[in-house]
């Protein structure tokens, strides 16, 4: 079924809307779940309350794409519930890894403070990411978005993994300074 | 933590990017095996995002046109008979302006030799529309309408000199700072007497041409749907079009010179090319194999049902989403025409092939249509009776411990075996919380209720669907629940002894 219908039968009210999103999405919203999770249960729960949550959500709204709709809403339940996990008990895995590379990588707190300069923010970070090339900017969404591992990013563009770690670790460089030439302070 | 904010703060960066590093992984893999498996050619598929825009004429009249109903009596079966055209010398259907052809000549022309699906044309606007509109649907996108006049013909059969083109909500932007654009994937999305609604004046509007729009969900995807590209003055590409709106794909960071050259070369061939966004060119936005819908191809039969569809005072027909999963399959190419009444759906459709028509079993006639049942009356009371709380669910067990999380309350005129009625349905969606041996779970339960309305009465009654299905008899049974209830309301795949489950 088509992304459109299926949207349209979320505006109808038919719980199709949700077995048909199962059918076509089910496997990669997991996917997203369980690269952050790394638990089956709860990947599979937060999947679950991803649907009811897009079924809460249209209408009113009406997104263009779907599939990144769901994506968004399931990285989203999947961190929230990642860090309540994490307050239970410190361990590594590839979220901890993630967070770490990024930890000195955004202005302080008093400089985001309201939903404006949030909003500002990102559209700094968006512009950042348009100037990057093609390549860098899917190693460092694949990474920090996906929160996929070198060793998946290395093999997925045919490089080594320590080749990886020198793209992010150079992105991470440049999103600092571009950040700091943009007016924040880091 | 900073980190986590960061972290979280990805969650809303452009969704291009996203798309971009996911399509990358399928690529890298379709290049790497020889024969490429069915499931990676589904999930290519799967990025492919359709609009279901559908389109009216746009006319400038406040009050709807008086325009008599033709009733046409159709045969004992479903099929509308009409006389093929047996000369084919004779004028195709003409709608609004005459058709251009690929060669640039004006006036009605010969039916092309090859059958192209998609067409693409460059184009110049001629007026924005004012306001904002939709369909006469449940559907809540938004829409600009441009009428457009074609410059060129790239690629296509039988393009309108002039017609009104679809722009959805995402994409809104002021287009008359361009000084021409070139459209790919275009198809039809509606034809004369068309309509939509207007937002802002609340009534609708009907339209005098062909609707065009974008296949797909319009500007949005990488992978195969239509593309809008704007140029100057001076015939260079116009990079404010993508930058200006977040539709619009393919504008970030690939607008150099270099591709400029490179695109308007491509302009007068179109070839197929497997050149996407993501490589850093955007020849890929002309693609030629593709779906173009017009009407003028069709014969005779179908040029009557088309006629039959016209706009009147108290029917209108609007088509359907149905007809874009077909389209882009090109297993049947329809289009299917709901008939409202008064803005209400109905259970009757006509469905239009290029060379025949048919309708449903459900077909109004003309004193049917002078004194429809009250509907809207009874429709605003089962509203206010439900807000009282004095609608409930009639199979759910013990809702009243349960969170109502989603309710709807929709109304549509059906023909029966006792001649039109009106059915008013109310859906109820439940979220119920268990505990479970490892944590918390919601389930969700579905329920619905049906009240009908009958002519020459102001009572709106309750009826049991059973009852409700054997009033409609052979009849179509348009948005009523076939299936089998229980003590948790609707019943439907996935349930087991042991818990409801959606997932």
């Amino acid at each position: 079924m088509e992304d459109k219908e299926i949207i349209f039968l979320y505006n109808l009210r038919d719980e199709n809307a949700i077995r048909e999103t199962d059918k076509k999405y089910g496997k990669y919203c997991f996917s997203i779940a369980d690269n952050i999770l790394h638990d089956f249960e709860t990947s599979k729960e937060c999947v679950n309350d991803s649907y009811l949550k897009t079924w809460n959500s249209i209408p009113p709204k009406a997104p263009s794409s779907l599939r990144m709709f769901l994506a968004k809403i399931v990285r989203n339940l999947a961190f929230d519930r990642y860090k309540s996990k994490a307050r239970q008990k410190r361990g590594g895995g590839e979220v901890s890894l993630a967070l770490e590379e990024i930890k000195d990588f955004l202005p302080a707190k008093e400089q985001v403070e309201t939903a404006l300069e949030e909003t500002e923010l990102i559209a700094h970070i968006n512009r950042f990411l348009r100037s990057l090339s093609s390549r860098d900017r899917c190693i460092f969404i694949n990474r920090y978005f996906h929160v996929e591992p070198a060793s998946t990013i290395a093999q997925k563009y045919s490089t080594s993994e320590n080749n990886v770690h020198k793209i992010l670790s150079r992105t991470r460089n440049k999103l600092k300074e571009f950040l700091t030439e943009e007016g924040y302070t880091i | 933590m900073k980190n986590e904010r960061l972290f979280e703060l990805l969650n809303d960066i452009d969704e291009k990017f996203i798309e971009e590093s996911e399509n990358i992984t399928t690529l890298k893999t379709k290049k790497k095996n020889r024969h490429t498996p069915i499931k990676l050619l589904a999930a290519c598929l799967c990025l492919l995002l359709i609009s279901a825009a559908v389109i009216g004429i746009v006319k400038k009249p406040t009050e709807p046109p008086a325009i008599p109903n033709p009733v046409i009596t159709p045969d004992s079966d479903n099929s509308i008979t009409f006389d093929v055209l047996q000369n084919s010398s004779q004028s195709p259907i003409n709608y609004g302006s005459p058709a251009l052809s690929s060669d640039g000549t004006g006036g009605n022309t010969a039916l092309a030799e090859e059958y192209h699906p998609f067409a693409a044309i460059t184009v110049r606007l001629l007026e924005t529309l004012p306001d904002v509109y939709t369909f006469y649907d449940r559907s809540n996108t938004q829409y600009m309408i441009l009428k457009m006049e074609t410059l060129e013909v790239l690629h296509g059969n039988d393009i309108p000199k002039e017609f009104y083109f679809l722009i959805p909500e995402g994409c809104f932007t002021d287009f008359s700072i361009y000084d021409r654009f070139v459209i790919s994937d275009v198809v039809q999305y509606g034809y004369d007497y068309s309509v939509m609604y207007n937002i802002k004046k609340d009534c609708p509007l009907v339209l005098d041409m062909v609707l065009l729009g974008c296949y797909g969900l319009p500007f949005t995807s990488n992978a195969g749907g239509g593309d809008m590209i704007a140029f100057d003055e001076n015939g260079n590409f116009d990079p404010r079009l993508y930058e200006s709106t977040e539709g619009f794909s393919g504008g970030s960071g690939w607008h150099n010179e270099e591709n400029r050259e490179h695109i308007i070369k491509e302009i007068g061939t179109l070839e197929v090319t497997e050149q996407r966004f993501r490589n850093n060119t955007w020849s890929g936005y002309l693609q030629n194999d593709f779906f173009v819908q017009t009407f003028s191809d069709f014969s005779y039969k179908a040029q009557l049902a088309l006629e039959y569809l016209k706009n009147t005072e108290n029917g209108l027909y609007v088509p359907e989403f149905e007809y874009y999963s077909t389209a882009y399959t090109r297993k049947e190419e329809k289009v299917v025409f709901r008939r409202f009444i008064d803005g209400i759906p109905t259970n009757e459709t006509i469905t239009i092939y290029p060379y025949k028509a048919e309708r449903t079993t459900a077909s109004f006639d003309e004193t049917e249509l002078i004194f429809p049942p009250m509907l809207r009356p009874a429709f605003t009371k089962i509203c206010e009776e439900f807000e009282a709380g004095k609608i409930t669910p009639p199979h759910i067990e013990g809702f009243e411990n349960m969170e109502n999380t989603i309710h709807g309350i929709f109304p549509w005129y059906a023909k029966t075996e006792e001649g039109i009625v009106g059915i008013i349905q109310v859906s109820w969606f439940y979220k119920w919380s268990y505990e479970t041996p490892s944590k918390n779970r919601f389930d969700i339960l579905f329920d619905d209720a049906y009240f009908i309305v009958k002519p020459d009465s102001n009572t709106c009654s309750p009826i049991n669907r059973d009852e409700l299905l054997k009033l409609l008899g052979d009849f179509e049974t348009t948005y009523i629940y076939t299936g089998e209830y229980d003590n948790q309301g609707k019943v439907y795949e996935g349930r087991n002894d042991e818990y409801v489950t959606i997932y």
